[in-house]
């Protein structure tokens, strides 16, 4: 078992399972075996009875899950090296867990693959029969059809461009060809633009909500207003700078003066380390108690919701 | 049909939307066209970061760590495009600072999958500068590594701390023969065995994996540059002395560039870039905020003596 799932066993000279060479006979096996196992499975998943179904799934969810439990409480090493042996059956386990991590995280990879793909699917379905019986706004079904098929095609022209001794190369762009512009043009001109926009449109919503809804309606809102305005002043150089500047002539040029206490920075540092962040602490609490509650009843198949089709 | 306003009050209340948009839209533009300079007191948790990555002791700081320069350094970035206008700029520099002294790193990322493309951009367009200074540019696989992105930041971590080496064993880059080799082969990590012989892990982040990860790793010496919205979240942990120095939003960009732009040794490098660039648009965008605050305030205060 520790062989199958792990990177690196006793013999670090051995070739590991799950790593087979680039282009080998191997990994080309390796694949089409699992594409197999893969497809008989999701096969015999889908006719299997629905009860059948049932205990499959709660089998493997309490496997995968147990894993990661056992991770996380087992006792861990401290900075290990990889010529460290394990002494006794609690540090077998832990190196155990810790070589098949990485294994172990390749098929969570692999399995959010399967996701990505599913939810392709799903949205090429969707807005394929848009398109073919031409519903409502079938123009921006053909939008998000045509920009995903040039998307994948050219970045997989780009990701092949780059492959072998002329890869390095097009690190420096004066060597681009048309397609590593076009893929540049796409993914740097258009896409991240985009994302950097919409997120910038933030800026105008919160203008907007400042305006409308810091008003001084009671000692509440008073105390959140005066805390922000503190906080934003903070954020001024050309703010801190004059108020410091005072705070300094007041108090004689001293930095262990009383008024040194005064100084917006000292002022907003309190804020947010004494009220703030506790506060922030108490809900990520709240948070992480509802998490594992919730984490307790997936990993045990309690929870019914989503499991019963 | 809602009533139009007839007192000041009211109308203090009611500025329509389109011109606070336009009013925002005009003002954060001032910067784009004429030079602001700020004048500006660096925080003790930049200096400290500056300190750490330049090796340069700030005389008016007490003396903090500086990282080992023939030891490499371990960079997590956590950010896209969202966040670029903190954290590209913190990337950037911190970028300079490394190539200029000379230093190695090792990138990844467990936050987003597009973070490692993303770092590589902001790392050609560095190698541009030095090229146009005729500087040598940094070299993938000699100088530095990509060691791409990991899915679960908590595991990730955990394997770090705990397991440097199983945890990017089957992680490749590309040599100069563009052939795909595992990084512990790169004379980046030559001699790297765990996290402990890196001289320090940097995080560049606009996300909560600065949390995750000072939760878990303690062996190195860590330190951060996150963004503005995750400042208040991390200074607690710069305040404690589990971080070195901490770099937070756009003010903290603005202290590294002045930073820089003091030090001989980056006479070279374009130091005052986006963090001078940007920081003006903070204050007129704060400011305008602080204004529409106090407008609405006043107004309906108008309103309420009026009413009464």
């Amino acid at each position: 078992m520790n062989n199958l799932l792990a990177q690196v066993g006793a013999d670090p000279n051995a070739s590991p399972f799950w790593a087979a060479p680039n282009g080998s006979s191997q990994l080309w096996t390796g694949i089409i075996a699992a594409l197999l196992i893969g497809v008989g499975m999701i096969a015999m998943l889908i006719y299997a009875p629905v009860r059948a179904r049932r205990m499959i799934v709660a089998f493997f969810t309490f496997l995968a899950g147990g894993f990661y439990v056992l991770y996380f409480f087992w006792p861990q090493s401290i900075d290990r090296s990889k010529t460290d042996l394990p002494v006794g059956a609690t540090e077998r386990v832990t190196f155990f867990l810790e070589d098949a991590m990485p294994v172990v995280s390749n098929f969570t990879n692999i399995l959010a693959g399967f996701l990505l793909g599913l939810g392709i699917y799903s949205l090429w379905r969707v807005h394929g029969r848009r398109l073919l019986k031409m519903q409502k706004d079938w123009v921006f079904s053909v939008v998000l059809l045509g920009s995903s098929v040039l998307m994948v095609i050219v970045g997989y022209m780009d990701w092949h461009s780059r492959l072998g001794v002329n890869g390095p190369k097009l690190d420096d762009h004066a060597n681009w060809q048309f397609i590593n512009y076009f893929k540049d043009f796409l993914f740097e001109g258009f896409l991240q633009q985009m994302d950097a926009a919409m997120f910038s449109v933030i800026a105008f919503f919160i203008l907007s909500a400042a305006y409308r809804a810091f008003r001084i309606r009671s000692i509440e809102a008073t105390v959140l207003l005066a805390s922000a305005l503190v906080v934003m002043l903070s954020l001024m150089g050309l703010v801190t700078n004059a108020w410091q500047g005072r705070i300094d002539a007041m108090a004689g040029h001293d930095p262990n003066s009383f008024l040194q206490n005064f100084s917006l920075d000292t002022i907003r540092t309190w804020i947010t380390n004494t009220v703030q962040t506790p506060s922030i602490r108490g809900i990520d609490f709240g948070i992480g108690i509802g998490s594992l509650a919730m984490g307790l009843r997936l990993w045990l198949s309690l929870e019914k919701s989503g499991t019963s089709a | 049909m809602s009533k139009a306003p007839s007192s000041t009050g009211e109308k203090l209340q009611s500025l329509p939307k389109p011109a606070l948009y336009a009013i925002l839209i005009l003002l954060t533009s001032v910067p784009l066209f004429a030079k602001v300079t700020i004048p500006n007191k660096e925080s003790k948790a930049s200096a400290n970061f500056y300190t750490l990555v330049s090796g340069t002791l700030d005389p008016t700081f007490p003396p903090s760590p500086t990282i080992d320069p023939a030891k490499p350094v371990l960079i997590q970035t956590d950010w896209t495009t969202s966040t670029r206008g903190e954290s590209a700029g913190q990337f950037k520099s911190l970028m300079r600072i490394l190539m200029s002294r000379h230093i190695k790193f090792c990138i990844f990322s467990a936050g987003d999958p597009q973070a490692p493309q993303v770092a590589r951009d902001y790392i050609d367009i560095v190698n541009n500068e030095r090229k146009s200074h005729g500087d040598k540019p940094y070299e993938r696989w000699n100088d530095y590594v990509v060691a791409g992105y990991f899915p679960g930041a908590e595991a990730i971590s955990n394997s770090i701390q705990n397991n440097f080496k199983t945890a990017f064993q089957d992680k490749k880059d590309k040599d100069p023969n563009g052939t795909p080799t595992p990084i512990f082969e790169s004379p980046v990590l030559k001699g790297v065995d765990r996290v402990s012989d890196f001289s320090a892990m940097i995080l560049v982040t606009g996300s909560n994996t600065s949390n995750i990860a000072i939760e878990r790793i303690k062996a190195v010496k860590l330190s951060m540059m996150v963004t503005g919205v995750m400042g208040p979240e991390t200074q607690v942990y710069y305040d404690s002395g589990q971080l070195v120095g901490l770099v937070t939003g756009l003010k903290g960009l603005y202290d590294m560039e002045s930073l820089m732009n003091k030090d001989p040794q980056f006479s070279k490098e374009k130091n005052l870039d986006q963090g001078a660039a940007y920081y003006p648009t903070l204050h007129i965008a704060l400011a305008l905020m602080i204004a529409a605050v106090i407008i609405g305030n006043v107004g309906m205060f108008m309103s309420k003596r009026r009413a009464a």
